[in-house]
C-alpha cells in the first residue's frame, strides 16, 4: 500500500506543478492539427522534433535549453531571427558529404541547406524520382525529411500550419493567417505578451515580481484569445476537453517514471538473486509494482486521448510489449518463485521502454489517426493485441535466455540449479508465447477475411509471424524430443528472437524501405543489426566457453 | 503402430519422426520469408508466382501434410492424454487442406463501380490472350482466346507462343514484366489506318499540348477541354441539348485539314476553312486560338517500352508480337490492332474478366475524412445488386469497411476508391468480390487447432520444471 501512496504522490504533485505555473495557459492552447484537436503544447513538441529532433531546443552547450512553445512561436513572430541558428537536424552522412557539410555537426541552418545550388540539384532528382514513383532509398528518404523540414518551418513561420481557431460550415480551423480581424487582434496580443515574456527573460534587471506580471498578461491573452475562438463555434470547442489531460500526459511522462522503477527493482532483485539474500523480496515486488501501475497508467491515459487501443505504431506496440513482458514475468514468479522471472522482467521492461523513449525519430510516440480499415474493426486491434503479447513472452524468453547463457560462461557445473531454473523460464515464456501467437494469427486470419475476404494472403507481416510462430515450435518440439538441452533451450531463447526481430521491426523498416536500397538506414537497421549480431556471438561464446569448461 | 515388415516399419518410424518434421517446418519458413523478400523486391504478384503458389510451395506442404498424417494414426489406439497432441495437428491438416480448396476452387476479383453506374464484370489474376478478326472493319468476331501464363512461361525469340489463326500467324516473341510505357503517334501505310493531329490551345491562361489519333479511318477521335471540345473526324450533327463549344478538324489531303468552328448553341458555324501544319486559328472563345503542330493522315498509337527490372506503380506488363513483318508492342489490358490486305485482327492481352451474373449498381458513395485532412477515416457504398429477372431478388444495402454484403454466392467487399486527381473527389468505389469455397473448411480447422492449443495447455504436466 505504502508504495501506491508514494506513487499518488508523485502524480498530485505534478499535477499540481503543472496547474499552477504562470504563463503556461499557452501550452493548453487547443490547436487542429494531423487530424485531430491537439494542445499547442503536444504541437509544438512534435513540429520541434520533427525539425530539431529533441523536444526542447539548445542553441550551443553554453546556453539554456528553451521550451519548445518558446521555439515554435518565435518561428512565426521573428523568422528572421532563426536565419542563422542551428535548427534543421540532418543525421544521413552520405547526404551530408553531398551537400558539403561536416558530418559532425547535427544540426544547420536554414541558409547552409536550402540556399546551396547542390540542395536544389538534389531536389530535382527526388522530384524525378517521385515521378518515375520508384520506391525511395534511405538517402532520398533523408532528402525527402529535409524537405518537410523545410516545408514545415516555412509553414509555420507564415502562419498557415497553427489551426487554432475553429469556424462553422467547415470541418477544418483557420490558422492564424487566416484569422478574422477581430480574432487577428486578439491573437497580436498574445504575441504582444509572449515578445514582452521572453525579452524579459534575457534582462538581467526583471524582477521575479515584474516576471510573474508578465506571465499573468500572457495568460490573459490567452483566455481572451480562447473566448473567442470559442464565440466563433462554441460546439466545436466544447471538443477540445481533452487538451488539459493531454498536457498532463505530456508533464507526468508516465513511461519514463514506469522504467527508472523497472530500473531500482531489477537492481535490487539483481542483488538478491546474486547474493541469494533470504529477505528484500517485498522491496522488489514494491518497486516493480509501482514501475507497473505508472505503465499502466500511461496505457489509459493514451486509451483515453486517442480513443482507441494503443497498439497501432511501433512505439505502441513497443511499450505494449514491455508491459506484457513484466506481466508475464510477475505470472512466472507468483507460480514458480524463481526470482529470475521477476529480474528478467523488470530488465526487458526497461529495455524496451528505454528504447522506445530514446528514438522519437523511428519509434514515432505522437497519437495519430487511424488507418480507415484499422478503425472500423475492433476485433483486427484485438489480434494484433495478441499477436504482440506474444512478443512480450518471446521477450522475456529472450532475456532469460541471456541469463541463462551468462552462467555457461561463468560455470556451468557450479550453477546447474539456476540454470535448470532459468531454462524453466525459458521454456514456459515461449510455450506462453506460442499459446498467445498461434490464436493471435488465425484470429488475424479470420478478420481479415471478415474485413478484405482472404483468410490468408501472404503479406509480409503475417508471413513473418508464421515463421516466428513456426521458429518457435521447431524450438519446443525439438526439446520435447530431447534434441534440445539446457543450453540449447537458452540459446534457442535467444537466436530465435531474432525472427520476432525482424516480424515486429524489420518487415516495416527493413523490408518495407526495400532490401535493394544500401547504406545507412534512416530507421536504425544499422543498430538493430548490431544487436543481433551481438547476440549470436554472445551465444557462440558461451558455447565455446563451456566446451572448454568441460574436461575432455 | 509397429510393422511386421522391418523395411516398412523404418520408413513408417522415419515419417512420423522429427528427423523429417522439423526440417520440413524449417523449411516452410525458410521458404516463405524468401517468398516475403521477393515481394519487398518485387510486388506480391511475383511473390505468390514465384514462391507461393509454386510447385515448391506445395510439395513441401505436402510433406507437411504426410508427416502430421501420420504422426496421429501412428498413435493409434488413441488415448486420452493423447487427444489434445491429435487435435492440434489435425487441426493443421484441415487448415491446409482448406488453404488448397481455395487455390484450386476459389475466386478472387476485384471490381470497379463508377458514382452512379453499374458493372456486371470482375476482373481476375489470371490472364488471356483474345482475338478478334473483322473482315468489313465493323463487326468483329472472336476467333481465339487462350489463357497465358507469360509470367512464369515467358516466350523468347527463339521459343515463341504462337498463335495460328489459319494461314496466318501471330507470334508473342518478347514478355517484359515490368515495362514503362510512352505512346508514340508514327506514319504508317496501312490503309485502314486512321488520321492523327497534334494542337497547341493557348490563351493568357490555358497553354496545353495534345494529341489526338483515330483507332481507324474515318473514326472520331476527340479530346475535351472541359468548356470546349475538339473532334477529329466530319463534322456531326448537333447532340440533343444544342451545340456546345466545339471544333471540327476533317483530314482533307496529305497536307491539310477543313476546320469547322462551332459556338455554344449556335447552329451555324462559327467559322470553316482549311489548316495546315504551323497555322494558327482563332476559335473566338476566351481569346483561345489552336495551332497545329502535326498532322499524319495515316497513323497509328504504338508503345515504346522500356524494360524496368522492378515494378513501380507506372510499370505494366508487356508482350512484343509479330506478324509478318510487323513487330508491335502490347500492354496488359490493352489492344493492338493488326491490319491485312483483306481482314484486321484486334489483339487484346487483358486480365480475365469474368461476368456476375448480375449488375451492381453504385447508388452512393460516401467518405468521411479525418478533420481538416484528406485522410479518409471511413467510408462506404450504397449499392444495389441484381436485376429484374425473376431468378434474382434485388438488394441494396450499404458496403462499408468490414461490412460486406453476401449476394449468390460471391461476398462483396468495400476495397478502396478512385479520386479525381484535381478535385480530390471521389469517382468511383473498388470492391473486391470473392467466392471461397474453402472458408468453412478453414474455419474449422482452425476451431480444431484452438481448441487443441487450450487443451494442451491444460493437460497435467508432471515434472514442475521444463522436461
Amino acid at each position: 500500500m505504502k508504495q501506491f501512496l508514494f506513487f499518488l504522490t508523485i502524480l498530485l504533485g505534478l499535477q499540481f506543478q503543472a496547474r499552477a505555473k504562470e504563463g503556461d495557459r499557452l501550452r493548453y492552447l487547443p490547436v487542429q492539427d494531423a487530424g485531430r484537436i491537439k494542445p499547442f503544447d503536444t504541437f509544438a513538441k512534435e513540429t520541434l522534433e520533427l525539425i530539431y529532433g529533441k523536444k526542447t531546443y539548445k542553441e550551443s552547450e553554453s546556453k539554456p535549453s528553451v521550451e519548445a512553445q518558446w521555439v515554435v512561436l518565435t518561428w512565426m513572430l521573428a523568422p528572421e531571427s532563426w536565419a542563422k541558428r542551428p535548427l534543421f537536424e540532418v543525421k544521413h552522412h552520405d547526404l551530408l558529404a553531398q551537400l558539403g557539410l561536416p558530418k559532425e555537426q547535427k544540426h544547420f541552418t536554414g541558409e547552409q541547406l536550402f540556399q546551396s545550388e547542390k540542395f536544389s540539384n538534389l531536389m530535382q532528382d527526388l522530384q524525378n524520382k517521385r515521378e518515375s514513383k520508384e520506391k525511395l532509398t534511405p538517402f532520398y528518404q533523408a532528402l525527402q525529411r529535409i524537405e518537410n523540414q523545410f516545408i514545415l518551418f516555412r509553414e509555420m513561420a507564415s502562419g498557415r500550419l497553427l489551426k487554432i481557431y475553429p469556424v462553422p460550415n467547415s470541418d477544418t480551423w483557420l490558422s492564424i493567417a487566416e484569422l478574422p480581424p477581430e480574432a487577428q487582434t486578439s491573437f497580436l496580443e498574445i504575441s504582444k505578451a509572449v515578445a514582452n515574456y521572453l525579452g524579459a527573460q534575457t534582462e538581467s534587471s526583471t524582477t521575479a515580481e515584474q516576471k510573474i506580471q508578465l506571465e499573468k498578461a500572457l495568460d490573459a491573452a490567452v483566455t481572451h484569445f480562447q473566448a473567442k475562438a470559442k464565440q466563433s463555434d462554441p460546439a466545436k470547442y466544447e471538443l477540445t476537453s481533452k487538451v488539459e489531460t493531454e498536457v498532463l500526459y505530456n508533464d507526468i511522462h508516465p513511461f519514463r517514471i514506469a522504467y527508472l522503477f523497472y530500473l531500482l527493482s531489477a537492481l535490487v532483485l539483481l542483488y538478491l538473486w546474486i547474493r541469494n539474500a533470504p529477505k528484500g523480496m517485498a522491496i522488489a515486488w514494491g518497486l516493480l509494482l509501482t514501475g507497473f501501475s505508472i505503465h499502466t497508467l500511461g496505457f489509459i491515459f493514451r486509451v483515453y486521448l486517442a480513443e482507441r487501443p494503443p497498439v497501432s505504431n511501433m512505439y505502441e506496440t513497443v511499450v505494449w510489449a514491455s508491459w506484457g513482458t513484466v506481466l508475464f514475468s510477475i505470472v512466472l514468479e507468483l507460480f514458480y518463485k524463481f526470482r529470475v522471472m521477476l529480474l528478467a522482467g523488470s530488465l526487458m521492461g526497461l529495455f524496451a521502454l528505454v528504447i522506445a523513449d530514446s528514438a522519437p525519430a523511428i519509434l514515432d510516440p505522437s497519437l495519430q489517426p487511424l488507418e480507415a480499415v484499422l478503425r472500423s474493426n475492433y476485433w483486427l486491434i484485438v489480434h494484433v493485441m495478441t499477436i504482440s503479447i506474444s512478443y512480450a513472452a518471446f521477450l522475456l524468453a529472450f532475456g532469460l535466455g541471456d541469463l541463462g547463457l551468462i552462467y555457461y560462461v561463468i560455470d556451468a557445473k557450479k550453477y546447474e540449479d539456476r540454470i535448470q531454473k532459468i531454462t524453466t523460464g525459458v521454456y514456459r515464456a515461449m510455450q506462453i508465447g506460442v499459446g498467445f501467437l498461434a490464436p493471435g494469427i488465425i484470429l488475424g486470419g479470420i478478420w481479415a477475411d471478415y474485413s478484405w475476404g482472404r483468410f490468408w494472403g501472404w503479406d509480409p507481416k503475417e508471413t513473418w509471424a508464421l515463421i516466428v510462430l513456426l521458429g518457435y515450435i521447431v524450438v519446443l518440439h525439438a526439446r520435447l524430443v530431447g534434441w534440445l538441452k539446457n543450453f540449447g533451450t537458452l540459446a534457442s531463447g535467444v537466436i530465435t528472437f531474432s525472427l520476432v526481430i525482424m516480424a515486429w521491426y524489420g518487415v516495416n523498416f527493413v523490408l518495407g524501405a526495400g532490401l535493394h536500397s544500401y547504406g545507412f538506414g534512416a530507421g536504425g537497421i544499422e543498430y538493430v543489426s548490431i544487436f543481433v549480431l551481438l547476440h549470436l556471438l554472445f551465444v557462440l561464446y558461451a558455447y565455446l566457453t563451456n566446451r572448454l569448461q568441460k574436461p575432455a | 503402430m509397429v510393422f511386421k515388415n522391418k523395411q516398412f516399419n523404418k520408413f513408417w518410424r522415419f515419417s512420423c519422426s522429427f528427423q523429417l518434421g522439423i526440417p520440413v517446418i524449417a523449411s516452410i519458413a525458410i521458404l516463405i520469408a524468401w517468398g516475403t523478400i521477393v515481394e519487398s523486391q518485387y510486388d506480391a504478384f511475383a511473390a505468390k508466382k514465384i514462391v507461393f503458389d509454386s510447385w515448391m510451395m506445395w510439395a513441401i506442404l505436402s510433406l507437411l501434410v504426410y508427416n502430421l498424417t501420420v504422426v496421429v494414426i501412428d498413435r493409434w489406439p488413441w488415448k486420452l492424454n493423447h487427444y489434445p497432441f491429435i487435435t492440434v495437428h489435425a487441426g493443421i491438416i484441415v487448415i491446409i487442406f482448406g488453404g488448397f480448396i481455395t487455390y484450386k476452387y476459389g475466386l478472387d476479383g476485384q471490381i470497379s463501380v463508377g458514382i452512379n453506374g453499374k458493372n456486371n464484370f470482375i476482373s481476375v489474376p489470371q490472364t488471356d490472350l483474345v482475338v478478334y478478326a473483322t473482315f468489313d472493319g465493323d463487326r468483329y468476331s472472336k476467333i481465339v482466346d487462350r489463357e497465358v501464363d507469360f509470367f512464369n512461361n515467358p516466350p523468347t525469340k527463339e521459343k515463341p507462343f504462337k498463335v495460328e489463326l489459319g494461314e496466318d500467324q501471330i507470334e508473342v516473341i518478347e514478355y517484359v514484366k515490368y515495362a514503362r510505357l510512352q505512346a508514340k503517334v508514327k506514319a504508317t501505310e496501312e490503309p485502314l489506318a486512321g488520321a492523327s493531329v497534334r494542337f497547341q490551345l493557348m490563351n493568357a491562361n490555358v497553354k496545353q499540348v495534345q494529341q489526338i489519333t483515330q483507332t481507324k479511318k474515318d473514326k472520331e477521335a476527340t479530346f475535351n477541354l472541359g468548356p470546349a471540345q475538339v473532334f477529329l473526324g466530319a463534322v456531326r450533327e448537333a447532340k440533343t441539348g444544342g451545340r456546345g463549344n466545339e471544333i471540327f478538324l476533317t483530314p482533307y489531303d496529305a497536307d491539310h485539314l477543313k476546320y469547322t468552328i462551332f459556338h455554344r448553341q449556335i447552329k451555324k458555324p462559327f467559322k470553316t476553312g482549311t489548316i495546315k501544319i504551323g497555322d494558327v486559328v482563332a476559335t473566338g472563345w476566351m481569346g483561345l486560338e489552336l495551332r497545329l503542330l502535326d498532322f499524319l493522315p495515316k497513323a497509328v498509337e504504338e508503345f515504346e517500352v522500356t524494360p524496368f527490372e522492378r515494378p513501380t506503380p507506372l510499370t505494366s506488363s508487356a508482350i512484343r508480337i509479330r506478324n509478318q513483318n510487323v513487330e508491335k508492342w502490347l500492354v496488359l489490358n490493352d489492344v493492338v490492332k493488326i491490319f491485312r490486305n483483306s481482314t484486321a485482327y484486334l489483339l487484346s492481352y487483358q486480365n480475365r474478366r469474368l461476368d456476375l451474373g448480375f449488375p451492381i449498381f453504385l447508388k452512393k458513395f460516401d467518405v468521411i475524412r479525418y478533420q481538416g485532412t484528406k485522410k479518409a477515416m471511413e467510408y462506404a457504398s450504397l449499392v444495389r445488386v441484381g436485376d429484374e429477372s425473376p431468378a434474382q431478388i434485388p438488394v441494396e444495402q450499404l458496403i462499408s469497411m468490414n461490412e460486406p454484403l453476401k449476394f449468390n454466392g460471391y461476398t462483396i467487399y468495400q476495397a478502396s476508391f478512385q479520386e479525381d486527381e484535381v478535385t480530390g473527389e471521389p469517382t468511383a468505389s473498388v470492391f473486391s468480390v470473392n467466392k471461397d469455397p474453402g472458408r468453412p473448411i478453414k474455419y474449422l480447422g482452425s476451431l480444431i487447432f484452438s481448441l487443441g492449443i487450450v487443451w494442451l495447455f491444460y493437460q497435467r504436466r508432471k515434472r514442475r520444471t521444463a522436461v
